[in-house]
Protein backbone atom coordinates (compact mmCIF):
# COMPACT_ATOMS: atom_id res chain seq x y z
CA UNK A 1 0.00 0.00 0.00
CA UNK A 2 2.98 2.32 0.38
CA UNK A 3 3.15 2.92 -3.34
CA UNK A 4 -0.39 4.25 -3.45
CA UNK A 5 -0.33 7.97 -4.18
CA UNK A 6 -2.13 9.82 -1.43
CA UNK A 7 -3.90 12.16 -3.80
CA UNK A 8 -5.98 9.72 -5.81
CA UNK A 9 -9.53 11.05 -5.70
CA UNK A 10 -11.03 7.84 -4.26
CA UNK A 11 -14.18 9.72 -3.33
CA UNK A 12 -14.85 10.55 -6.97
CA UNK A 13 -14.10 6.98 -8.06
CA UNK A 14 -16.47 5.61 -5.43
CA UNK A 15 -19.30 7.63 -7.01
CA UNK A 16 -18.40 7.53 -10.68
CA UNK A 17 -17.49 3.86 -10.96
CA UNK A 18 -20.94 2.44 -10.13
CA UNK A 19 -22.71 5.15 -12.15
CA UNK A 20 -20.59 4.40 -15.21
CA UNK A 21 -21.00 0.66 -14.60
CA UNK A 22 -24.77 1.10 -14.35
CA UNK A 23 -24.97 2.94 -17.65
CA UNK A 24 -22.81 0.35 -19.42
CA UNK A 25 -25.05 -2.38 -18.00
CA UNK A 26 -28.04 -0.62 -19.56
CA UNK A 27 -26.30 -0.51 -22.92
CA UNK A 28 -24.97 -4.08 -22.93
CA UNK A 29 -27.39 -6.24 -20.94
CA UNK A 30 -25.45 -9.34 -21.99
CA UNK A 31 -22.51 -8.54 -19.75
CA UNK A 32 -24.59 -6.92 -16.98
CA UNK A 33 -24.06 -9.67 -14.41
CA UNK A 34 -20.29 -9.95 -14.81
CA UNK A 35 -19.80 -6.22 -15.08
CA UNK A 36 -22.05 -5.65 -12.07
CA UNK A 37 -20.02 -7.99 -9.88
CA UNK A 38 -16.73 -6.48 -11.06
CA UNK A 39 -18.02 -2.97 -10.42
CA UNK A 40 -19.22 -3.76 -6.92
CA UNK A 41 -15.84 -5.29 -6.10
CA UNK A 42 -14.12 -2.26 -7.59
CA UNK A 43 -16.24 0.01 -5.42
CA UNK A 44 -15.36 -2.03 -2.34
CA UNK A 45 -11.66 -1.67 -3.17
CA UNK A 46 -12.03 2.08 -3.73
CA UNK A 47 -13.80 2.41 -0.38
CA UNK A 48 -10.84 0.59 1.15
CA UNK A 49 -8.54 3.07 -0.59
CA UNK A 50 -10.58 5.98 0.69
CA UNK A 51 -10.57 4.48 4.16
CA UNK A 52 -6.79 4.16 4.09
CA UNK A 53 -6.54 7.77 2.94
CA UNK A 54 -8.84 8.99 5.72
CA UNK A 55 -7.15 7.07 8.51
CA UNK A 56 -3.77 8.38 7.32
CA UNK A 57 -4.60 12.00 6.51
CA UNK A 58 -7.78 12.76 8.43
CA UNK A 59 -11.01 13.89 6.83
CA UNK A 60 -11.20 13.79 3.06
CA UNK A 61 -12.18 16.82 1.07
CA UNK A 62 -12.49 17.20 -2.65
CA UNK A 63 -13.72 20.20 -4.58
CA UNK A 64 -15.25 18.85 -7.76
CA UNK A 65 -13.98 20.68 -10.82
CA UNK A 66 -11.99 23.06 -8.62
CA UNK A 67 -15.02 25.08 -7.52
CA UNK A 68 -14.93 26.01 -3.85
CA UNK A 69 -17.45 25.75 -1.03
CA UNK A 70 -19.91 28.62 -1.55
CA UNK A 71 -20.70 27.84 -5.20
CA UNK A 72 -19.27 24.45 -6.12
CA UNK A 73 -20.28 20.99 -5.06
CA UNK A 74 -17.87 19.64 -2.49
CA UNK A 75 -17.25 16.06 -1.60
CA UNK A 76 -16.47 15.45 2.01
CA UNK A 77 -15.77 12.34 4.04
CA UNK A 78 -15.06 11.96 7.72
CA UNK A 79 -15.17 8.89 9.93
CA UNK A 80 -18.95 8.78 9.96
CA UNK A 81 -19.16 8.85 6.16
CA UNK A 82 -16.44 6.23 5.99
CA UNK A 83 -18.37 3.93 8.33
CA UNK A 84 -21.48 4.28 6.17
CA UNK A 85 -19.44 3.70 2.99
CA UNK A 86 -17.94 0.53 4.45
CA UNK A 87 -21.44 -0.61 5.43
CA UNK A 88 -22.68 0.00 1.89
CA UNK A 89 -19.71 -1.79 0.36
CA UNK A 90 -20.00 -4.86 2.61
CA UNK A 91 -23.76 -5.23 2.28
CA UNK A 92 -23.46 -4.48 -1.44
CA UNK A 93 -20.90 -7.24 -1.92
CA UNK A 94 -23.05 -9.75 -0.06
CA UNK A 95 -26.18 -8.84 -1.96
CA UNK A 96 -24.39 -8.86 -5.31
CA UNK A 97 -23.05 -12.37 -4.80
CA UNK A 98 -26.51 -13.42 -3.70
CA UNK A 99 -28.19 -11.84 -6.71
CA UNK A 100 -25.82 -13.57 -9.10
CA UNK A 101 -28.02 -16.66 -9.00
CA UNK A 102 -31.25 -15.18 -7.70
CA UNK A 103 -32.77 -13.39 -10.63
CA UNK A 104 -34.27 -14.83 -13.75
CA UNK A 105 -32.34 -13.56 -16.80
CA UNK A 106 -34.99 -11.05 -17.87
CA UNK A 107 -35.13 -9.51 -14.40
CA UNK A 108 -31.36 -9.51 -14.04
CA UNK A 109 -30.87 -7.24 -17.03
CA UNK A 110 -32.84 -4.61 -15.15
CA UNK A 111 -31.64 -5.35 -11.66
CA UNK A 112 -27.94 -4.76 -12.25
CA UNK A 113 -28.04 -1.31 -13.87
CA UNK A 114 -30.52 0.06 -11.32
CA UNK A 115 -28.64 -1.46 -8.40
CA UNK A 116 -25.36 0.03 -9.60
CA UNK A 117 -26.94 3.46 -9.97
CA UNK A 118 -28.44 3.09 -6.50
CA UNK A 119 -25.00 2.15 -5.17
CA UNK A 120 -23.44 5.22 -6.79
CA UNK A 121 -26.18 7.43 -5.36
CA UNK A 122 -25.75 5.99 -1.86
CA UNK A 123 -22.01 6.59 -1.98
CA UNK A 124 -22.59 10.12 -3.24
CA UNK A 125 -25.01 10.73 -0.39
CA UNK A 126 -22.49 9.68 2.24
CA UNK A 127 -19.88 11.94 0.64
CA UNK A 128 -21.95 15.12 0.28
CA UNK A 129 -21.52 18.21 2.38
CA UNK A 130 -24.27 20.27 0.82
CA UNK A 131 -27.96 20.10 1.75
CA UNK A 132 -29.25 20.78 -1.77
CA UNK A 133 -26.96 18.18 -3.27
CA UNK A 134 -28.34 15.80 -0.67
CA UNK A 135 -31.85 16.52 -1.95
CA UNK A 136 -30.94 15.61 -5.53
CA UNK A 137 -29.22 12.42 -4.41
CA UNK A 138 -32.12 11.56 -2.14
CA UNK A 139 -34.44 11.74 -5.15
CA UNK A 140 -32.06 9.59 -7.18
CA UNK A 141 -32.00 6.98 -4.42
CA UNK A 142 -35.79 7.14 -4.13
CA UNK A 143 -36.34 6.66 -7.87
CA UNK A 144 -33.87 3.77 -8.07
CA UNK A 145 -35.40 2.13 -5.00
CA UNK A 146 -38.93 2.44 -6.41
CA UNK A 147 -37.81 0.98 -9.73
CA UNK A 148 -36.22 -1.96 -7.90
CA UNK A 149 -39.38 -2.54 -5.86
CA UNK A 150 -41.45 -2.76 -9.03
CA UNK A 151 -38.94 -5.12 -10.64
CA UNK A 152 -41.07 -8.25 -10.64
CA UNK A 153 -44.02 -6.50 -12.26
CA UNK A 154 -46.70 -8.21 -10.15
CA UNK A 155 -49.72 -6.17 -9.19
CA UNK A 156 -48.79 -6.27 -5.51
CA UNK A 157 -45.25 -5.13 -6.27
CA UNK A 158 -46.45 -2.33 -8.57
CA UNK A 159 -48.98 -1.12 -6.02
CA UNK A 160 -46.50 -0.99 -3.20
CA UNK A 161 -43.93 0.64 -5.50
CA UNK A 162 -46.49 3.33 -6.34
CA UNK A 163 -47.24 4.00 -2.68
CA UNK A 164 -43.52 3.98 -1.98
CA UNK A 165 -42.94 6.53 -4.76
CA UNK A 166 -45.65 8.86 -3.42
CA UNK A 167 -44.21 8.65 0.10
CA UNK A 168 -40.69 9.28 -1.23
CA UNK A 169 -41.78 12.32 -3.25
CA UNK A 170 -43.69 13.80 -0.34
CA UNK A 171 -40.71 13.24 1.94
CA UNK A 172 -38.17 14.81 -0.38
CA UNK A 173 -40.38 17.80 -1.18
CA UNK A 174 -40.81 18.49 2.51
CA UNK A 175 -37.05 18.25 2.81
CA UNK A 176 -36.58 20.61 -0.16
CA UNK A 177 -38.92 23.16 1.43
CA UNK A 178 -36.72 23.00 4.51
CA UNK A 179 -33.65 23.54 2.33
CA UNK A 180 -35.29 26.59 0.73
CA UNK A 181 -36.09 28.12 4.10
CA UNK A 182 -32.62 27.48 5.44
CA UNK A 183 -31.05 28.93 2.31
CA UNK A 184 -33.21 32.02 2.60
CA UNK A 185 -32.26 32.44 6.21
CA UNK A 186 -28.57 31.77 5.93
CA UNK A 187 -27.59 32.19 2.30
CA UNK A 188 -25.71 28.94 1.94
CA UNK A 189 -26.39 25.29 1.39
CA UNK A 190 -23.06 24.10 2.75
CA UNK A 191 -23.57 22.21 6.03
CA UNK A 192 -20.54 23.70 7.75
CA UNK A 193 -21.40 27.28 6.77
CA UNK A 194 -24.96 26.82 7.98
CA UNK A 195 -23.74 25.38 11.27
CA UNK A 196 -21.59 28.46 11.82
CA UNK A 197 -24.26 31.03 11.06
CA UNK A 198 -27.41 29.44 12.37
CA UNK A 199 -29.51 31.20 15.00
CA UNK A 200 -32.78 29.88 16.35
CA UNK A 201 -35.71 31.79 14.88
CA UNK A 202 -39.08 31.01 13.36
CA UNK A 203 -37.74 30.27 9.86
CA UNK A 204 -35.12 27.89 11.16
CA UNK A 205 -37.73 26.16 13.29
CA UNK A 206 -39.96 25.71 10.26
CA UNK A 207 -37.02 24.39 8.25
CA UNK A 208 -36.14 21.99 11.04
CA UNK A 209 -39.72 20.75 11.14
CA UNK A 210 -40.05 20.24 7.39
CA UNK A 211 -36.68 18.58 6.97
CA UNK A 212 -37.10 16.28 9.95
CA UNK A 213 -40.62 15.30 8.98
CA UNK A 214 -39.64 14.60 5.38
CA UNK A 215 -36.63 12.53 6.37
CA UNK A 216 -38.56 10.72 9.10
CA UNK A 217 -41.11 9.75 6.45
CA UNK A 218 -38.31 8.41 4.29
CA UNK A 219 -36.74 6.54 7.19
CA UNK A 220 -40.13 5.01 8.05
CA UNK A 221 -40.27 6.40 11.57
CA UNK A 222 -43.49 5.38 13.31
CA UNK A 223 -46.23 6.51 12.49
CA UNK A 224 -44.92 7.39 9.03
CA UNK A 225 -44.01 3.79 8.30
CA UNK A 226 -47.14 2.80 6.37
CA UNK A 227 -45.27 2.42 3.09
CA UNK A 228 -42.42 0.27 4.33
CA UNK A 229 -43.86 -3.19 5.09
CA UNK A 230 -45.69 -3.67 1.76
CA UNK A 231 -42.80 -2.27 -0.27
CA UNK A 232 -40.21 -4.38 1.49
CA UNK A 233 -42.31 -7.52 1.54
CA UNK A 234 -43.31 -7.41 -2.12
CA UNK A 235 -39.91 -6.62 -3.56
CA UNK A 236 -37.54 -9.45 -4.55
CA UNK A 237 -35.43 -10.60 -1.58
CA UNK A 238 -32.13 -8.94 -2.53
CA UNK A 239 -34.03 -5.71 -3.14
CA UNK A 240 -35.77 -5.89 0.24
CA UNK A 241 -32.36 -6.41 1.78
CA UNK A 242 -31.02 -3.34 -0.03
CA UNK A 243 -34.01 -1.19 0.91
CA UNK A 244 -34.02 -2.23 4.52
CA UNK A 245 -30.28 -2.23 5.10
CA UNK A 246 -29.15 0.75 3.06
CA UNK A 247 -31.91 2.96 1.64
CA UNK A 248 -33.61 3.54 4.99
CA UNK A 249 -30.18 4.36 6.45
CA UNK A 250 -29.55 6.96 3.75
CA UNK A 251 -32.25 9.34 4.91
CA UNK A 252 -31.44 8.57 8.52
CA UNK A 253 -27.83 9.52 7.80
CA UNK A 254 -28.93 12.96 6.55
CA UNK A 255 -31.04 13.43 9.64
CA UNK A 256 -28.07 12.42 11.78
CA UNK A 257 -25.79 14.85 9.96
CA UNK A 258 -28.26 17.72 10.20
CA UNK A 259 -28.93 17.21 13.88
CA UNK A 260 -25.38 16.56 14.96
CA UNK A 261 -24.01 19.50 12.95
CA UNK A 262 -26.80 22.07 12.76
CA UNK A 263 -29.92 21.59 14.79
CA UNK A 264 -28.70 19.59 17.76
CA UNK A 265 -27.82 22.56 19.92
CA UNK A 266 -31.20 24.22 20.26
CA UNK A 267 -34.00 21.78 19.71
CA UNK A 268 -34.58 19.77 22.86
CA UNK A 269 -38.34 19.65 22.41
CA UNK A 270 -38.20 18.35 18.86
CA UNK A 271 -35.54 15.84 19.89
CA UNK A 272 -37.78 14.58 22.68
CA UNK A 273 -40.61 14.18 20.15
CA UNK A 274 -38.40 12.17 17.80
CA UNK A 275 -37.29 10.02 20.71
CA UNK A 276 -40.90 9.43 21.75
CA UNK A 277 -41.81 8.37 18.22
CA UNK A 278 -38.74 6.13 18.18
CA UNK A 279 -39.88 4.46 21.40
CA UNK A 280 -43.38 4.01 20.00
CA UNK A 281 -41.84 2.55 16.83
CA UNK A 282 -39.92 -0.04 18.85
CA UNK A 283 -43.01 -1.24 20.67
CA UNK A 284 -45.43 -1.04 17.75
CA UNK A 285 -43.03 -2.46 15.17
CA UNK A 286 -42.03 -5.36 17.40
CA UNK A 287 -45.62 -6.21 18.27
CA UNK A 288 -46.63 -6.04 14.61
CA UNK A 289 -43.69 -8.25 13.70
CA UNK A 290 -44.86 -10.75 16.30
CA UNK A 291 -48.31 -10.88 14.71
CA UNK A 292 -47.12 -11.50 11.16
CA UNK A 293 -47.57 -14.85 9.51
CA UNK A 294 -45.10 -14.33 6.67
CA UNK A 295 -41.35 -14.21 7.14
CA UNK A 296 -40.75 -11.20 4.91
CA UNK A 297 -43.45 -9.09 6.54
CA UNK A 298 -42.09 -10.05 9.95
CA UNK A 299 -38.63 -8.87 8.95
CA UNK A 300 -40.07 -5.69 7.43
CA UNK A 301 -41.85 -4.79 10.69
CA UNK A 302 -38.69 -5.62 12.56
CA UNK A 303 -37.01 -2.92 10.47
CA UNK A 304 -39.62 -0.43 11.68
CA UNK A 305 -38.74 -1.39 15.25
CA UNK A 306 -35.00 -1.20 14.70
CA UNK A 307 -35.31 2.23 13.07
CA UNK A 308 -37.01 3.23 16.31
CA UNK A 309 -33.78 2.41 18.18
CA UNK A 310 -31.88 4.76 15.90
CA UNK A 311 -34.26 7.61 16.69
CA UNK A 312 -33.84 7.13 20.43
CA UNK A 313 -30.46 8.79 19.97
CA UNK A 314 -32.00 12.22 19.45
CA UNK A 315 -33.21 12.91 23.01
CA UNK A 316 -30.04 11.34 24.43
CA UNK A 317 -27.64 13.36 22.31
CA UNK A 318 -27.75 16.69 24.12
CA UNK A 319 -26.23 15.40 27.35
CA UNK A 320 -23.46 13.25 25.90
CA UNK A 321 -21.31 15.54 23.74
CA UNK A 322 -21.73 13.64 20.52
CA UNK A 323 -20.84 10.13 21.65
CA UNK A 324 -24.39 9.00 21.01
CA UNK A 325 -24.09 9.87 17.32
CA UNK A 326 -21.22 7.46 16.80
CA UNK A 327 -23.01 4.78 18.80
CA UNK A 328 -26.11 5.11 16.71
CA UNK A 329 -24.09 5.07 13.49
CA UNK A 330 -22.55 1.85 14.75
CA UNK A 331 -26.00 0.48 15.53
CA UNK A 332 -27.15 1.37 12.02
CA UNK A 333 -24.09 -0.43 10.68
CA UNK A 334 -24.79 -3.61 12.61
CA UNK A 335 -28.48 -3.49 11.73
CA UNK A 336 -27.61 -3.18 8.04
CA UNK A 337 -25.55 -6.38 8.13
CA UNK A 338 -28.02 -8.37 10.21
CA UNK A 339 -31.13 -7.21 8.40
CA UNK A 340 -29.73 -7.81 4.93
CA UNK A 341 -28.77 -11.32 6.05
CA UNK A 342 -32.34 -11.87 7.30
CA UNK A 343 -33.94 -10.76 4.05
CA UNK A 344 -31.57 -12.96 2.06
CA UNK A 345 -32.58 -15.86 4.30
CA UNK A 346 -36.21 -15.06 3.57
CA UNK A 347 -35.32 -15.15 -0.12
CA UNK A 348 -33.75 -18.58 0.32
CA UNK A 349 -36.83 -19.92 2.13
CA UNK A 350 -39.02 -18.47 -0.59
CA UNK A 351 -36.90 -20.04 -3.31
CA UNK A 352 -36.77 -23.32 -1.44
CA UNK A 353 -40.42 -23.89 -0.66
CA UNK A 354 -42.22 -21.38 -2.84
CA UNK A 355 -43.83 -19.55 0.09
CA UNK A 356 -42.74 -17.77 3.23
CA UNK A 357 -45.58 -18.61 5.60
CA UNK A 358 -44.04 -19.08 9.00
CA UNK A 359 -46.42 -21.82 10.10
CA UNK A 360 -45.61 -23.99 7.07
CA UNK A 361 -41.87 -24.00 7.50
CA UNK A 362 -41.10 -27.64 8.14
CA UNK A 363 -37.76 -29.25 8.87
CA UNK A 364 -35.97 -26.44 7.08
CA UNK A 365 -33.19 -26.79 9.59
CA UNK A 366 -32.25 -30.18 8.17
CA UNK A 367 -32.56 -29.19 4.57
CA UNK A 368 -31.10 -25.67 4.60
CA UNK A 369 -28.77 -25.70 7.62
CA UNK A 370 -26.64 -22.81 6.40
CA UNK A 371 -29.66 -20.62 5.79
CA UNK A 372 -31.14 -21.29 9.21
CA UNK A 373 -27.77 -20.65 10.87
CA UNK A 374 -27.64 -17.32 9.04
CA UNK A 375 -31.10 -16.45 10.36
CA UNK A 376 -30.13 -17.44 13.89
CA UNK A 377 -26.91 -15.42 13.83
CA UNK A 378 -28.62 -12.36 12.34
CA UNK A 379 -31.37 -12.82 14.91
CA UNK A 380 -28.80 -12.75 17.72
CA UNK A 381 -27.59 -9.40 16.49
CA UNK A 382 -31.12 -8.01 16.06
CA UNK A 383 -32.14 -9.14 19.55
CA UNK A 384 -28.91 -7.72 20.95
CA UNK A 385 -27.38 -10.78 22.57
CA UNK A 386 -23.65 -10.72 23.28
CA UNK A 387 -21.16 -10.88 21.61
CA UNK A 388 -22.86 -9.55 18.47
CA UNK A 389 -22.49 -6.02 17.13
CA UNK A 390 -26.17 -5.40 17.86
CA UNK A 391 -25.45 -6.12 21.52
CA UNK A 392 -22.62 -3.60 21.68
CA UNK A 393 -24.67 -0.86 20.00
CA UNK A 394 -27.74 -1.39 22.16
CA UNK A 395 -25.73 -1.82 25.35
CA UNK A 396 -23.98 1.51 24.79
CA UNK A 397 -27.30 3.23 24.12
CA UNK A 398 -28.89 1.73 27.23
CA UNK A 399 -25.88 2.76 29.28
CA UNK A 400 -26.16 6.35 28.07
CA UNK A 401 -29.88 6.34 28.80
CA UNK A 402 -29.28 5.08 32.33
CA UNK A 403 -26.51 7.54 33.10
CA UNK A 404 -28.78 10.36 31.96
CA UNK A 405 -31.56 9.06 34.16
CA UNK A 406 -33.77 8.19 31.19
CA UNK A 407 -34.98 4.90 32.71
CA UNK A 408 -38.07 5.00 30.50
CA UNK A 409 -36.00 4.84 27.31
CA UNK A 410 -33.74 2.15 28.72
CA UNK A 411 -36.75 0.06 29.69
CA UNK A 412 -38.25 0.40 26.22
CA UNK A 413 -34.98 -0.71 24.64
CA UNK A 414 -34.93 -3.79 26.84
CA UNK A 415 -38.58 -4.59 26.12
CA UNK A 416 -37.84 -4.14 22.41
CA UNK A 417 -35.01 -6.67 22.75
CA UNK A 418 -37.33 -9.18 24.42
CA UNK A 419 -39.97 -8.74 21.74
CA UNK A 420 -37.29 -9.16 19.07
CA UNK A 421 -36.27 -12.42 20.75
CA UNK A 422 -39.90 -13.50 20.63
CA UNK A 423 -40.31 -12.91 16.91
CA UNK A 424 -36.93 -14.35 15.95
CA UNK A 425 -37.64 -17.53 17.91
CA UNK A 426 -41.12 -17.70 16.45
CA UNK A 427 -39.50 -18.28 13.07
CA UNK A 428 -36.62 -20.40 14.38
CA UNK A 429 -38.96 -22.66 16.34
CA UNK A 430 -40.96 -23.44 13.23
CA UNK A 431 -37.86 -24.39 11.28
CA UNK A 432 -37.25 -27.20 13.77
CA UNK A 433 -40.79 -28.56 13.61
CA UNK A 434 -41.14 -32.02 12.15
CA UNK A 435 -44.55 -31.64 10.57
CA UNK A 436 -44.42 -32.53 6.91
CA UNK A 437 -45.98 -30.04 4.54
CA UNK A 438 -46.05 -31.19 0.99
CA UNK A 439 -44.50 -28.82 -1.45
CA UNK A 440 -42.14 -29.06 -4.35
CA UNK A 441 -38.79 -28.32 -2.75
CA UNK A 442 -36.30 -26.62 -5.03
CA UNK A 443 -32.58 -26.43 -4.50
CA UNK A 444 -31.06 -23.17 -3.35
CA UNK A 445 -27.74 -22.25 -4.98
CA UNK A 446 -24.82 -22.41 -2.56
CA UNK A 447 -23.82 -18.81 -3.29
CA UNK A 448 -27.20 -17.65 -1.98
CA UNK A 449 -26.83 -19.61 1.25
CA UNK A 450 -23.27 -18.46 1.82
CA UNK A 451 -23.99 -14.79 1.05
CA UNK A 452 -26.64 -14.74 3.77
CA UNK A 453 -24.43 -16.64 6.22
CA UNK A 454 -21.39 -14.42 5.66
CA UNK A 455 -23.40 -11.24 6.21
CA UNK A 456 -24.80 -12.71 9.43
CA UNK A 457 -21.34 -13.77 10.60
CA UNK A 458 -20.17 -10.23 9.80
CA UNK A 459 -22.93 -8.86 12.03
CA UNK A 460 -21.56 -10.97 14.90
CA UNK A 461 -17.85 -10.43 14.25
CA UNK A 462 -18.10 -6.65 14.08
CA UNK A 463 -19.10 -6.82 17.73
CA UNK A 464 -15.54 -7.85 18.55
CA UNK A 465 -13.92 -4.85 16.90
CA UNK A 466 -16.50 -2.34 18.13
CA UNK A 467 -13.91 -0.02 19.74
CA UNK A 468 -12.05 0.31 16.45
CA UNK A 469 -15.23 1.12 14.59
CA UNK A 470 -16.38 3.60 17.22
CA UNK A 471 -13.01 5.37 17.09
CA UNK A 472 -13.40 5.63 13.29
CA UNK A 473 -16.24 8.06 13.76
CA UNK A 474 -14.03 10.37 15.78
CA UNK A 475 -12.07 11.42 12.70
CA UNK A 476 -12.80 15.10 12.30
CA UNK A 477 -16.52 15.36 12.82
CA UNK A 478 -16.91 18.83 11.30
CA UNK A 479 -17.29 18.99 7.52
CA UNK A 480 -16.27 21.94 5.43
CA UNK A 481 -12.84 22.65 6.88
CA UNK A 482 -11.78 22.88 3.23
CA UNK A 483 -8.95 20.46 3.82
CA UNK A 484 -6.91 23.15 5.57
CA UNK A 485 -6.97 21.52 8.98
CA UNK A 486 -6.89 17.75 8.78
CA UNK B 1 -47.00 20.53 -3.67
CA UNK B 2 -43.98 20.30 -5.93
CA UNK B 3 -44.77 23.48 -7.83
CA UNK B 4 -45.52 25.22 -4.56
CA UNK B 5 -42.10 24.43 -3.16
CA UNK B 6 -40.45 25.60 -6.37
CA UNK B 7 -42.40 28.87 -6.28
CA UNK B 8 -41.35 29.44 -2.69
CA UNK B 9 -37.74 28.90 -3.72
CA UNK B 10 -38.00 31.40 -6.58
CA UNK B 11 -39.87 33.85 -4.39
CA UNK B 12 -37.16 33.72 -1.77
CA UNK B 13 -34.61 34.64 -4.44
CA UNK B 14 -35.81 38.26 -4.48
CA UNK B 15 -33.34 40.54 -2.80
CA UNK B 16 -34.13 43.79 -1.11
CA UNK B 17 -33.51 46.97 -3.08
CA UNK B 18 -32.70 47.11 -6.76
CA UNK B 19 -30.13 44.31 -6.75
CA UNK B 20 -30.55 41.48 -9.24
CA UNK B 21 -32.28 38.38 -7.89
CA UNK B 22 -30.12 35.71 -6.33
CA UNK B 23 -29.34 33.15 -9.08
CA UNK B 24 -28.67 30.19 -6.79
CA UNK B 25 -32.32 29.39 -5.95
CA UNK B 26 -33.14 29.54 -9.65
CA UNK B 27 -30.46 26.99 -10.36
CA UNK B 28 -31.84 24.86 -7.55
CA UNK B 29 -35.38 25.13 -8.94
CA UNK B 30 -34.16 24.09 -12.40
CA UNK B 31 -32.51 21.03 -10.91
CA UNK B 32 -35.60 20.34 -8.85
CA UNK B 33 -37.85 20.56 -11.92
CA UNK B 34 -35.69 18.07 -13.78
CA UNK B 35 -35.89 15.69 -10.85
CA UNK B 36 -39.65 16.20 -10.56
CA UNK B 37 -40.16 15.48 -14.27
CA UNK B 38 -38.30 12.19 -14.04
CA UNK B 39 -40.21 11.24 -10.90
CA UNK B 40 -43.50 12.03 -12.64
CA UNK B 41 -42.45 9.94 -15.63
CA UNK B 42 -41.69 6.99 -13.37
CA UNK B 43 -45.00 7.42 -11.58
CA UNK B 44 -46.88 7.50 -14.90
CA UNK B 45 -45.17 4.35 -16.16
CA UNK B 46 -45.97 2.58 -12.89
CA UNK B 47 -49.60 3.68 -13.02
CA UNK B 48 -50.00 2.69 -16.68
CA UNK B 49 -48.61 -0.75 -16.00
CA UNK B 50 -50.76 -1.05 -12.90
CA UNK B 51 -53.98 -0.11 -14.65
CA UNK B 52 -53.13 -2.37 -17.57
CA UNK B 53 -52.65 -5.29 -15.18
CA UNK B 54 -55.50 -4.70 -12.79
CA UNK B 55 -57.96 -2.94 -15.07
CA UNK B 56 -58.65 -0.28 -12.47
CA UNK B 57 -57.50 3.30 -12.40
CA UNK B 58 -57.08 3.36 -8.61
CA UNK B 59 -54.66 1.75 -6.22
CA UNK B 60 -56.21 -1.44 -4.87
CA UNK B 61 -57.16 -1.16 -1.25
CA UNK B 62 -57.51 2.59 -1.56
CA UNK B 63 -60.88 4.29 -1.34
CA UNK B 64 -62.71 4.31 -4.63
CA UNK B 65 -64.77 7.38 -5.35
Amino acid sequence: METMPADIAWGVIVIMLPLAGGIICFLWPMIAKTLGLVTVMGVALSVAGLGWQITQNGAYHHTVGGWGAPLGIDLFADGLSLLMLIMTALVGLGISFYSKNYFKPQDATWFWPIWLILLGALNALFLSADIFNLYVILELIGLAAVALTALTGHIAALTSAMRYLLAMLLGSLAYLLGVALLYHNIGSVDIATIAEKIKPNATVWAALGFMSAGLALKSALFPLNFWLPPAHANAPAPVSALLSALVVKASFYILLRLWSEIFGAFSEGAAALLGLLGAAAILWGSLQALCQTRVKLLIAYSTVAQVGYLFLAFPLASGSNGMVWSMVAYLAFSHALAKSAMFLVAGNLLRFSGHDRISDLDRVVQRLPLTVSAFALAGISIIGLPPSSGFVGKWLLIEVAVTQGRWDLAAIMIIGGLLAAAYVFKVLGQTFSDTVVSHDARTVPASMEWAALLLAIGAILFGFIAPDILSLTDIDASPGTNGMTP
Amino acid sequence: MGSGVFLVLVGLAKRTGDALPDPVPHAMVLTGIVVAVSATALALVLLLRLSAKSGQPTLPGGRKE
